[in-house]
């Protein structure tokens, strides 16, 4: 018969006085990571490699801290690189549809943006200024003048002629018409019908001439016009040139190094100077150009909506010359690294907005924005992946960026070819950005499978556990951890004692004595509800008091369910007996979790046997209450009564088993040892000890297998146990391998001391029915067979009989059966 | 010394206007237009056709020369008369948009006959004459012979201009003393005063300092109470031989000139309104 485990062996304790500090202030809380080997290698793997694709996933439990973890280690990477160039935009001017972008070095972009701000504010006055000149307005007119002059004397010279010959030039309401005059007056037409025919036809020869050398003058004035305007334009131009060129040299020289801006300042230079007309008209018409531009600057450019004033008087044309700032790393020290909250399409890869304008959506370069990626080139992003799937595109977006190697902003109807409205398609920024995208595994992995670009895009992992290994090493850097948060946090100092507890609460947390949880999250939480505890008590220092009252706080305030089950169990509601003992019953233990609490119950299992086939029955299966794992624990049983039994003779039992008081579903073999158990008390027709509670599988070999929640179950018998007071009888028969999974309360381990509750290590079916029985089990002897008043003999002959009679109901037909029974 | 009367309180009653479906004839309107609304004075439209034009229309061989046409038209006198109706319907519909407009009362006339002398005519039955410079681009080497022949032989004071002006301009005028330049001074003083930019500015002939005191005593004396604003200033002799510039940089109010005086006599008309390049009131 074995023996009970050691009180000691129920719970790992940490000693305060092992920890070599008195307080966390003693600790230096600068940990911000404990463990993670492999995924910190994998990051900075991923950090380092200077090559396509090398992007990281990061992916594990939530609540390990990834995030932070991520951003902590980009930030301490990328504080000793460059930052990267400059972002902005800037017109096309060649096409507005397809503004430029111009990178510039850091704090460059925002001096450029700044100088043309400048330069646009002395154009504005400058320019018009030149066209409503003296000097402009006189050269002007003498252009016009020497034109007219040309022609009007040319007329004149005519009409003086036409005049000597008593010949006038009259004006219509369309045009000239030449008629013979006398003393200044048109000879009436009666008196040129009565002149001689030769005199007549003379009179029209002449005008006829007159008529000629007219049409000719006429026919030149459009010529001359054009001349003019053509004369008039180069003007404009020199006189523009004049103004913009003096303004735009200064900013020459001063970007002279940067031939992406030169071009811009070159563009910008004949984009004015081919528009000066509008400037000369708006000099002419004494209004500010806003009122009258160029129609399709009017239709991109013009940022008046709605009625509003524009911030400056003619902002609408001046905009298509402004330079717009996507990307300022003037401040920026190190590379940057962001964390895109809303990884939604626009967030990451930019967007065109539009503005309504009389009824019209219009845009501009000036109304680009960026997106995350814009910000982080050159840097480090991390994005969520469970956010960036949920947002339409946003993952495709990602993708595409990484692919292409560039950003590229179109609204995602545009990418999709859905919308075709009048947009932009501002250049493509090449893209220089390590992406991290921290996510669970399971979106690590569906990803993975179902996405091919997954291998080429993101080919590191960066694996985080939700446990950490002990040793000393890592157990001084989790006190630091909570040291550093505990600073973060602005809490109050733990002491040893507290942190002594808060190590054995993250035991627990992981059922490991050899792990530690490596959910920080779960442990920050746990700090700062300590922490809260301790104000509320006025003192200085968090103690292991207010840790427990932390963790006993967040167990009632889960526990409403697990109350109510005890309660039923009391109230015997549901059946549970701890005293006692029955036949083909016993108290198996199964384990619930709701919300992510968790808690373990007794529950009763019988089993009854009967002559039959050789099958076993499972009732939860048959009414579809048990799952695919309980069932194939019951499976089991038959292949251990058969390898154990009936080699020699057919197995000829009927059974079945069935789970007391279960309404609700059943899965997991954890309590296949107690049904087998359960089994061979109604073969053996020994009782079982009621006071006893069983949990671990089992093998087709008898073998007791390890089982999750181990601790859970034990303090939910004894829960029951000693509500009805503890009798130094009960206890609980676990899986002897998860010996070193035991953290259980001190309560149960107080209990166990005291010698009134029993945890009984078992590692094969042997040792539990002795306990559960207190007869020996019994093995074979030299002629193969189990001594009779051991379970295994009084199994072994049931089954026997059970075959025996079988084949005599099957010789004589059922008559047998028949005639006992008449 | 001439008495300088007290200014009626309505200077002109009657404005007549030479209308001709032109650019400028349409600033001489709006120009007079004005003018009646701020003198609650009246209009007359007046649309002449020519009679040497129909003259010439009857000639079996009359062609018309236009600018944008290759070749000569054949000019009928039918053809004529609906060009001149046409001319004149649009004549009277801008005349009636106008006065409608301003609240100005108007009566609207076509006559058949020289124009030139059908317009000196009609001026004796008005108290004021407006038309637009008919010569189209030929501003500055000649004035047309109908405009030059009113300027000169019209008894009513004459206003001509080129292109209509906006209004808040101060009102200029010449004073040197005469009796037309004492008209002038009044019709200039009456019209600043009832005009919407109350400010009166006189130039005055300085040959000496004590002739330019006289004339400003004789110029605050009279208008002083009656001028809201009023700013008199001398001219040196070289300033008076360029009046005319520099009364184009005074912006482009009315000039109220009297007739007859020194710098109108002394200088070709054509040049001197070619320089002023603005309206210009010839008083008599």
């Amino acid at each position: 018969m074995i023996d009970p485990l050691a009180p000691d062996a129920l719970r790992q304790r940490f000693d305060p006085s092992d920890f070599d500090f008195e307080t966390t202030d003693d600790l230096s809380g600068d940990t911000e990571v404990v463990g993670q080997d492999r995924a910190v290698e994998a990051l900075n793997f991923g950090m380092n490699i200077d090559a396509e694709g090398y992007n990281v996933f990061a992916m594990g439990p939530t609540g390990t801290g990834r995030r932070e973890l991520v951003q902590h280690l980009l930030e301490e990477q990328s504080a000793e690189e460059p930052p990267p160039p400059d972002l902005c935009y800037v017109n096309n001017f060649d096409d507005e549809r397809e503004p430029r972008a111009l990178q510039l070095p850091a704090g460059r972009g925002c001096e450029l943006k700044e100088d043309v701000d400048e330069l646009i504010e002395d154009l504005q006055t400058a320019l018009p200024g030149t066209f409503e000149s003296e000097e402009y307005q006189s050269r002007r007119e003498m252009i016009q003048e020497e034109v007219r002059e040309g022609q009007e004397v040319a007329l004149e010279d005519l009409q003086e002629r036409a005049r000597e010959e008593d010949i006038a030039l009259i004006r219509t309401p369309q045009g000239f018409v030449f008629t013979p005059i006398q003393d200044g007056e048109a000879v009436p037409p009666e008196e040129v019908e009565s002149m001689p025919e030769e005199e007549r036809e003379q009179i029209q020869q002449k005008i006829e001439g007159y008529q000629e050398e007219l049409q000719n003058i006429l026919q030149k004035v459009p010529e001359h016009q054009r001349e003019a305007r053509q004369r008039i334009e180069e003007l404009n131009e020199e006189m523009a040139a004049l103004v913009v060129d003096d303004l735009i040299n200064e900013l020459r020289d001063k970007y002279a190094n940067l031939d992406d801006v030169l071009d811009f300042l070159d563009s910008v230079r004949s984009d004015l100077i081919e528009n000066v007309d509008f400037f000369v008209q708006a000099a002419q018409q004494g209004q500010s150009p806003s009122q009258q531009g160029p129609q399709q600057m009017m239709q991109q450019q013009s940022q008046q909506g709605g009625g509003q004033q524009a911030p400056a008087p003619d902002g609408a044309f001046w905009r298509r010359y402004r330079v717009n700032l996507i990307v300022d790393n003037e401040e920026t020290e190190g590379a940057p690294v962001v964390y895109e909250d809303n990884p939604n399409y626009q967030n990451l890869v930019g967007q065109v907005e539009q503005i309504a304008q009389m009824g019209a959506l219009v845009t501009d370069f000036n109304l680009i924005r960026k997106g995350a990626l814009h910000e982080a080139n050159g840097g480090y992003l991390i994005v969520e992946a469970r956010q960036l799937l949920t947002q339409p595109y946003a993952w495709e977006g990602l993708k595409r960026a990484l692919q292409n190697g560039e950003i590229q902003i179109e609204s995602p109807g545009q990418a999709l070819g859905l919308i075709r409205t009048l947009t932009l398609e501002p250049e493509a920024v090449p893209l220089d950005v390590k992406i991290v995208v921290v996510g669970e595994r399971l979106l690590y992995y569906l990803l993975d499978a179902l996405d091919p670009d997954m291998d080429r895009l993101f080919k590191v992992m960066a694996d985080f556990d939700d446990q950490i290994d002990r040793d000393e090493e890592r157990e001084a850097d989790y006190a630091d951890l909570i040291a550093t948060t505990v600073d973060h946090k602005d809490l109050q100092p733990f002491d040893r004692s507290a942190v002594a507890r808060v190590f054995e609460h993250s035991l627990r947390m992981v059922s490991d004595t050899e792990k530690l949880s490596a959910r920080v999250d779960e442990i920050r939480d746990l700090l700062v509800e300590a922490n809260h505890w301790a104000q509320e008590d006025g003192a200085d220092v968090v103690t292991d008091e207010h840790v427990q009252r932390t963790i006993d706080a967040q167990m009632y305030r889960a526990d409403r369910l697990r109350e109510r089950v005890q309660e039923s169990i009391e109230r015997e509601k549901v059946y549970i007996d701890t005293d006692g003992e029955t036949t083909g019953q016993i108290n198996g233990l199964s384990y619930l979790e709701v919300g992510g609490f968790s808690f373990g119950k007794p529950n009763r299992i019988t089993a009854r046997v009967r002559l039959g086939e050789g099958k076993i029955v499972d009732i939860e299966r048959e009414a579809a209450l048990g799952g695919p794992i309980h069932s194939k624990g019951v499976l089991i049983l038959s292949g251990f009564l058969e390898g154990r039994f009936a080699q020699r003779f057919p197995l000829s039992l009927s059974a079945r088993l069935v789970f007391e008081q279960s309404y609700g579903g059943i899965d997991g073999d954890s309590a296949s040892s107690a049904e087998l158990y359960a089994l061979l008390s109604a073969l053996a027709e020994v009782p079982l000890k009621q006071t006893l509670a069983v949990t671990g599988s089992v093998n087709q070999r008898g073998v007791v297998q390890p089982i999750g929640g181990v601790n859970e179950k034990i303090e939910g018998f004894f829960d029951v146990c000693d509500t009805r007071g503890l009798t130094g009888e009960q206890g609980v028969l676990i899986p002897a391998s998860n010996t070193d999974n035991l953290m259980l309360r001190p309560d149960v381990v107080e209990a166990v001391e005291a010698g009134d509750f029993h945890v009984y290590p078992v590692a094969t079916v042997d040792q539990g029915i002795e306990l559960l029985t207190g007869i020996e089990a019994g093995t074979r002897d030299e002629q193969g067979a189990f001594p009779d008043d051991t379970i295994n003999g009084r199994v072994e002959a049931r089954l026997r009989e059970f075959a025996d009679r079988r084949r005599q109901f099957a010789l004589t037909n059922g008559q047998t059966e028949l005639s006992e029974e008449a | 010394m001439p008495t300088i009367e007290a200014p009626s309180p309505r200077v002109f009653r009657r404005i007549l206007i030479a209308l001709d479906d032109s650019p400028h004839s349409r600033a001489a309107l709006d120009m007079a237009v004005r003018l009646a609304a701020d003198l609650e004075a009246e209009l007359e439209g007046l649309f002449i056709k020519d009679k040497n034009l129909l003259r010439a229309a009857q000639l079996p061989f009359a062609e018309e020369v236009r600018t944008h046409s290759v070749s000569p038209k054949t000019l009928t006198d039918r053809r004529a008369q609906r060009q001149l109706r046409y001319q004149a319907e649009r004549a009277e519909a801008t005349l009636q948009e106008a006065t409608e407009q301003a609240e100005v009362s108007s009566n609207f006339r076509v006559v058949e006959g020289h124009v030139t002398r059908e317009l000196l005519s009609a001026a004796e039955e008005a108290d004021l004459l407006a038309l637009g410079k008919t010569s189209t681009q030929s501003s500055r080497r000649r004035l047309g012979t109908t405009c030059e022949a009113l300027l000169s032989d019209a008894p009513t004071p004459v206003l001509v201009l080129r292109e209509a002006v906006r209004r808040r301009q101060p009102v200029l005028t010449y004073y040197d003393g005469s009796d037309p330049a004492a008209s002038a001074l009044r019709v200039a003083a009456e019209l600043a005063n009832r005009g919407p930019g109350h400010l009166l500015k006189v130039l005055l002939p300085a040959e000496d300092e004590a002739e330019a005191e006289r004339l400003r005593d004789e110029v605050h004396e009279e208008h002083e109470d009656r001028v809201p604003h009023l700013e008199v200033r001398p001219l040196t002799q070289i300033e008076l031989d360029r009046i005319a510039v520099l009364a184009r940089r005074e912006g482009r109010g009315l000039f109220v000139m009297p007739a007859e005086s020194s710098p109108l006599a002394e200088f070709p008309l054509q040049r001197f309104l070619y320089e002023l390049d603005r309206p210009l009131l010839v008083v008599r």
